[in-house]
Protein backbone atom coordinates (compact mmCIF):
# COMPACT_ATOMS: atom_id res chain seq x y z
CA UNK A 1 0.00 0.00 0.00
CA UNK A 2 1.55 3.54 -1.13
CA UNK A 3 0.50 5.83 1.62
CA UNK A 4 1.56 8.53 0.43
CA UNK A 5 -0.47 7.84 -2.91
CA UNK A 6 -3.70 7.15 -1.10
CA UNK A 7 -2.66 11.00 1.01
CA UNK A 8 -2.06 12.49 -2.00
CA UNK A 9 -6.09 11.33 -3.32
CA UNK A 10 -7.45 12.28 -0.32
CA UNK A 11 -10.19 15.29 0.62
CA UNK A 12 -7.54 15.94 3.81
CA UNK A 13 -4.69 15.96 2.31
CA UNK A 14 -4.68 16.37 -1.13
CA UNK A 15 -2.90 19.95 -1.07
CA UNK A 16 0.31 18.74 0.65
CA UNK A 17 3.32 19.50 -1.39
CA UNK A 18 5.15 16.30 -1.72
CA UNK A 19 7.48 16.45 1.86
CA UNK A 20 4.70 17.35 3.95
CA UNK A 21 2.63 14.29 1.95
CA UNK A 22 5.85 11.88 3.08
CA UNK A 23 5.91 13.21 6.90
CA UNK A 24 2.15 12.73 7.42
CA UNK A 25 2.64 8.99 5.65
CA UNK A 26 5.40 7.68 7.91
CA UNK A 27 2.61 8.43 10.42
CA UNK A 28 0.29 6.41 9.35
CA UNK A 29 -0.83 2.55 9.88
CA UNK A 30 -2.48 0.61 7.63
CA UNK A 31 -5.57 -0.77 8.84
CA UNK A 32 -8.11 -3.15 7.40
CA UNK A 33 -12.01 -3.75 8.90
CA UNK A 34 -14.80 -6.23 8.03
CA UNK A 35 -18.00 -5.72 6.70
CA UNK A 36 -20.34 -4.11 9.67
CA UNK A 37 -16.93 -3.42 11.48
CA UNK A 38 -17.23 0.09 13.56
CA UNK A 39 -14.48 2.13 12.86
CA UNK A 40 -15.99 4.93 14.99
CA UNK A 41 -18.77 4.31 17.46
CA UNK A 42 -20.67 7.55 18.94
CA UNK A 43 -19.96 9.07 22.51
CA UNK A 44 -16.69 7.03 22.49
CA UNK A 45 -13.14 9.21 22.51
CA UNK A 46 -12.07 9.89 18.69
CA UNK A 47 -7.84 9.32 19.06
CA UNK A 48 -7.38 8.72 15.51
CA UNK A 49 -9.10 9.38 11.71
CA UNK A 50 -9.02 7.30 8.91
CA UNK A 51 -8.07 7.84 5.31
CA UNK A 52 -10.42 5.68 2.98
CA UNK A 53 -8.45 3.62 0.72
CA UNK A 54 -10.63 0.54 -0.32
CA UNK A 55 -14.60 0.53 0.33
CA UNK A 56 -17.09 2.29 1.81
CA UNK A 57 -18.40 3.44 5.42
CA UNK A 58 -21.28 4.39 6.49
CA UNK A 59 -21.92 7.58 8.95
CA UNK A 60 -24.95 6.48 11.14
CA UNK A 61 -26.73 8.21 14.04
CA UNK A 62 -28.13 6.58 16.85
CA UNK A 63 -31.78 7.19 17.16
CA UNK A 64 -33.03 4.72 19.64
CA UNK A 65 -32.07 1.72 21.47
CA UNK A 66 -32.89 -0.39 18.25
CA UNK A 67 -32.47 1.89 14.85
CA UNK A 68 -29.95 4.33 13.29
CA UNK A 69 -30.15 6.55 10.45
CA UNK A 70 -27.16 6.70 7.78
CA UNK A 71 -26.36 10.64 7.23
CA UNK A 72 -23.97 9.94 4.70
CA UNK A 73 -22.13 7.28 2.96
CA UNK A 74 -17.75 8.01 2.17
CA UNK A 75 -15.65 5.90 -0.01
CA UNK A 76 -12.31 6.44 -1.08
CA UNK A 77 -10.44 9.60 -0.08
CA UNK A 78 -12.80 10.64 2.17
CA UNK A 79 -12.02 10.74 6.01
CA UNK A 80 -13.47 9.34 9.25
CA UNK A 81 -13.15 10.81 12.68
CA UNK A 82 -12.59 14.15 11.69
CA UNK A 83 -13.84 15.96 14.21
CA UNK A 84 -13.30 14.61 17.62
CA UNK A 85 -9.56 14.72 16.23
CA UNK A 86 -10.09 18.36 15.78
CA UNK A 87 -12.36 19.09 18.95
CA UNK A 88 -10.58 16.39 20.92
CA UNK A 89 -13.60 14.68 22.07
CA UNK A 90 -15.80 12.01 21.46
CA UNK A 91 -17.76 10.34 18.31
CA UNK A 92 -21.24 12.06 18.24
CA UNK A 93 -22.12 9.50 15.04
CA UNK A 94 -20.78 5.55 14.31
CA UNK A 95 -19.34 5.00 11.16
CA UNK A 96 -19.58 1.37 9.99
CA UNK A 97 -17.42 -0.36 7.37
CA UNK A 98 -20.47 -1.19 4.60
CA UNK A 99 -17.92 -3.98 3.69
CA UNK A 100 -14.33 -4.78 4.00
CA UNK A 101 -12.77 -1.46 4.17
CA UNK A 102 -8.85 -0.52 3.87
CA UNK A 103 -7.62 2.25 5.21
CA UNK A 104 -4.61 4.34 6.82
CA UNK A 105 -4.39 5.03 10.52
CA UNK A 106 -3.27 8.36 11.84
CA UNK A 107 -3.64 9.25 15.74
CA UNK A 108 -5.01 12.50 16.66
CA UNK A 109 -1.67 13.04 18.79
CA UNK A 110 0.86 12.41 15.47
CA UNK A 111 -1.30 14.95 13.28
CA UNK A 112 -1.12 17.37 16.22
CA UNK A 113 2.59 17.12 16.59
CA UNK A 114 2.88 17.91 12.65
CA UNK A 115 0.96 20.84 13.05
CA UNK A 116 2.53 22.01 15.76
CA UNK A 117 6.09 21.52 13.68
CA UNK A 118 4.76 22.81 10.49
CA UNK A 119 2.37 25.97 10.38
CA UNK A 120 2.38 25.94 6.55
CA UNK A 121 1.09 22.54 7.05
CA UNK A 122 -1.58 23.05 9.54
CA UNK A 123 -2.62 25.90 7.57
CA UNK A 124 -3.47 23.47 4.10
CA UNK A 125 -5.06 20.73 6.59
CA UNK A 126 -7.17 23.06 8.48
CA UNK A 127 -8.57 24.88 5.46
CA UNK A 128 -9.36 21.71 3.84
CA UNK A 129 -10.84 20.44 7.06
CA UNK A 130 -13.02 23.31 6.66
CA UNK A 131 -14.25 22.43 3.46
CA UNK A 132 -14.54 18.91 4.43
CA UNK A 133 -16.91 19.95 7.28
CA UNK A 134 -18.97 22.58 5.37
CA UNK A 135 -19.56 20.01 2.60
CA UNK A 136 -20.60 17.34 5.51
CA UNK A 137 -22.86 20.50 7.23
CA UNK A 138 -24.54 20.93 4.08
CA UNK A 139 -25.40 17.27 3.27
CA UNK A 140 -26.79 16.72 6.82
CA UNK A 141 -28.70 20.16 6.32
CA UNK A 142 -30.26 18.28 3.55
CA UNK A 143 -31.01 14.88 5.34
CA UNK A 144 -32.54 16.89 8.15
CA UNK A 145 -34.72 18.69 5.84
CA UNK A 146 -36.04 15.33 4.29
CA UNK A 147 -36.36 13.72 7.30
CA UNK A 148 -38.45 16.46 9.14
CA UNK A 149 -40.38 16.55 5.89
CA UNK A 150 -41.21 12.48 6.36
CA UNK A 151 -41.99 12.89 9.77
CA UNK A 152 -44.55 16.06 9.23
CA UNK A 153 -46.02 13.16 6.23
CA UNK B 1 -13.55 51.77 13.17
CA UNK B 2 -14.67 48.71 14.92
CA UNK B 3 -13.76 48.63 18.91
CA UNK B 4 -11.12 45.76 19.94
CA UNK B 5 -13.42 44.51 22.74
CA UNK B 6 -16.73 44.47 20.25
CA UNK B 7 -14.35 41.68 18.45
CA UNK B 8 -13.13 39.98 21.42
CA UNK B 9 -16.96 39.27 22.13
CA UNK B 10 -17.01 36.90 19.25
CA UNK B 11 -15.85 33.35 19.49
CA UNK B 12 -14.06 33.84 16.13
CA UNK B 13 -11.69 35.80 17.48
CA UNK B 14 -11.25 34.73 21.48
CA UNK B 15 -7.97 33.99 20.87
CA UNK B 16 -6.37 36.41 19.17
CA UNK B 17 -4.22 39.20 21.13
CA UNK B 18 -4.43 42.67 20.45
CA UNK B 19 -2.05 43.24 17.00
CA UNK B 20 -4.02 40.08 15.69
CA UNK B 21 -7.28 41.84 16.31
CA UNK B 22 -6.10 45.10 14.81
CA UNK B 23 -5.54 43.42 11.92
CA UNK B 24 -8.69 42.01 11.24
CA UNK B 25 -10.44 45.13 12.59
CA UNK B 26 -9.40 47.35 9.77
CA UNK B 27 -11.48 45.18 7.30
CA UNK B 28 -14.47 44.64 9.88
CA UNK B 29 -17.62 46.47 8.77
CA UNK B 30 -20.69 46.90 10.66
CA UNK B 31 -24.72 47.28 9.70
CA UNK B 32 -27.85 47.24 11.60
CA UNK B 33 -31.08 45.20 11.09
CA UNK B 34 -34.38 45.22 12.35
CA UNK B 35 -37.07 42.53 12.99
CA UNK B 36 -37.74 39.98 10.51
CA UNK B 37 -35.31 42.03 8.47
CA UNK B 38 -33.73 38.98 6.08
CA UNK B 39 -29.54 38.71 6.43
CA UNK B 40 -29.42 35.79 3.99
CA UNK B 41 -31.60 34.46 1.92
CA UNK B 42 -31.22 30.90 1.12
CA UNK B 43 -30.11 29.75 -2.40
CA UNK B 44 -29.02 33.47 -2.91
CA UNK B 45 -24.83 33.77 -3.57
CA UNK B 46 -22.90 34.09 -0.42
CA UNK B 47 -20.66 37.44 -0.16
CA UNK B 48 -19.99 37.97 3.64
CA UNK B 49 -19.22 36.47 6.44
CA UNK B 50 -21.48 37.87 9.57
CA UNK B 51 -20.63 38.36 13.33
CA UNK B 52 -23.14 39.10 15.74
CA UNK B 53 -22.32 42.00 17.86
CA UNK B 54 -25.93 42.75 19.42
CA UNK B 55 -29.25 41.08 19.01
CA UNK B 56 -30.02 37.24 18.15
CA UNK B 57 -30.53 35.86 14.39
CA UNK B 58 -33.19 33.18 13.86
CA UNK B 59 -31.82 30.35 10.40
CA UNK B 60 -34.65 28.84 8.90
CA UNK B 61 -34.62 26.82 5.75
CA UNK B 62 -37.93 25.49 3.41
CA UNK B 63 -39.27 21.75 4.31
CA UNK B 64 -41.30 20.63 1.62
CA UNK B 65 -44.62 19.95 2.61
CA UNK B 66 -44.36 22.26 5.71
CA UNK B 67 -43.05 25.60 4.77
CA UNK B 68 -40.47 27.55 6.77
CA UNK B 69 -39.01 25.53 9.90
CA UNK B 70 -36.20 27.43 11.95
CA UNK B 71 -33.59 25.03 11.79
CA UNK B 72 -31.38 26.89 14.21
CA UNK B 73 -31.18 30.42 16.58
CA UNK B 74 -27.79 32.43 16.98
CA UNK B 75 -27.21 34.71 19.87
CA UNK B 76 -24.45 37.49 19.97
CA UNK B 77 -20.67 36.41 19.68
CA UNK B 78 -21.86 33.98 17.03
CA UNK B 79 -20.67 34.20 13.15
CA UNK B 80 -22.66 33.06 9.89
CA UNK B 81 -22.69 33.10 6.32
CA UNK B 82 -18.98 31.51 6.20
CA UNK B 83 -19.79 27.86 5.19
CA UNK B 84 -20.83 29.73 1.41
CA UNK B 85 -17.90 31.93 1.64
CA UNK B 86 -15.64 29.07 2.00
CA UNK B 87 -17.46 26.99 -0.83
CA UNK B 88 -18.25 29.79 -2.94
CA UNK B 89 -21.37 27.89 -3.27
CA UNK B 90 -25.22 29.99 -2.28
CA UNK B 91 -26.79 30.31 1.41
CA UNK B 92 -27.76 26.70 2.16
CA UNK B 93 -30.29 28.64 5.28
CA UNK B 94 -32.20 31.75 5.53
CA UNK B 95 -31.04 33.75 8.21
CA UNK B 96 -33.39 37.06 10.01
CA UNK B 97 -32.78 39.34 12.32
CA UNK B 98 -35.24 38.79 15.50
CA UNK B 99 -35.75 42.07 17.14
CA UNK B 100 -32.91 44.69 16.33
CA UNK B 101 -29.87 43.63 15.50
CA UNK B 102 -25.71 44.80 15.09
CA UNK B 103 -23.81 42.77 12.73
CA UNK B 104 -20.44 42.93 11.80
CA UNK B 105 -19.29 41.67 8.51
CA UNK B 106 -16.12 40.54 6.15
CA UNK B 107 -16.87 40.80 2.56
CA UNK B 108 -15.17 37.34 0.65
CA UNK B 109 -11.94 39.67 -0.39
CA UNK B 110 -10.75 40.78 2.92
CA UNK B 111 -11.96 37.53 4.33
CA UNK B 112 -9.56 35.50 1.99
CA UNK B 113 -6.95 38.18 2.20
CA UNK B 114 -6.89 37.73 5.76
CA UNK B 115 -6.13 34.39 5.03
CA UNK B 116 -3.64 34.44 2.97
CA UNK B 117 -1.49 37.20 4.68
CA UNK B 118 -0.58 35.88 8.16
CA UNK B 119 -0.45 32.39 8.57
CA UNK B 120 -0.86 32.66 12.77
CA UNK B 121 -3.91 35.14 11.91
CA UNK B 122 -5.27 32.44 9.57
CA UNK B 123 -4.64 29.64 11.44
CA UNK B 124 -6.35 31.40 14.58
CA UNK B 125 -9.22 31.86 11.95
CA UNK B 126 -9.53 28.25 10.69
CA UNK B 127 -9.64 26.57 13.85
CA UNK B 128 -12.01 28.79 15.37
CA UNK B 129 -13.95 28.05 12.38
CA UNK B 130 -13.92 24.37 12.94
CA UNK B 131 -14.43 23.96 16.55
CA UNK B 132 -18.01 26.15 15.51
CA UNK B 133 -18.41 23.71 12.80
CA UNK B 134 -17.85 20.56 14.74
CA UNK B 135 -20.43 21.97 17.10
CA UNK B 136 -23.27 22.56 14.55
CA UNK B 137 -22.83 19.29 13.15
CA UNK B 138 -23.19 17.72 16.71
CA UNK B 139 -25.89 19.74 17.16
CA UNK B 140 -28.10 19.42 13.63
CA UNK B 141 -27.85 15.15 14.06
CA UNK B 142 -29.17 15.64 17.83
CA UNK B 143 -31.82 17.75 16.42
CA UNK B 144 -32.76 14.84 14.11
CA UNK B 145 -32.33 12.28 17.06
CA UNK B 146 -34.79 14.59 19.09
CA UNK B 147 -37.48 14.97 16.34
CA UNK B 148 -36.93 11.31 15.84
CA UNK B 149 -38.49 10.68 19.32
CA UNK B 150 -41.22 13.35 19.14
CA UNK B 151 -42.26 11.81 15.99
CA UNK B 152 -42.82 8.32 17.96
CA UNK B 153 -45.04 9.88 20.23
Amino acid sequence: MDKAKILARSELFKTLPPAALAAVAAKCEAVRFKEAEPLAVEGRAGDALYVIAEGHVDYVKRMDEKSGLVLLRWGPGDVVGLNPVMEGGAHHVSALAVKPVKCLRLAADDLRALCAADPSLEHRVLAQTLLIQSGRLRQITVRLREFLAKIIK
Amino acid sequence: MIQREDMKGNRLFREFNDYELDMVRVVVEESLYQEGEAVLTEGEPGKRLYLIAEGKCSVTTQVPGAGTEEISSLEAGEFFGEMSLLESAPVSASVYARGRCRLFWIDRKAFERLLDEDMPVANKLLQAIVLTFCERERETTRKMESYYRMSRF
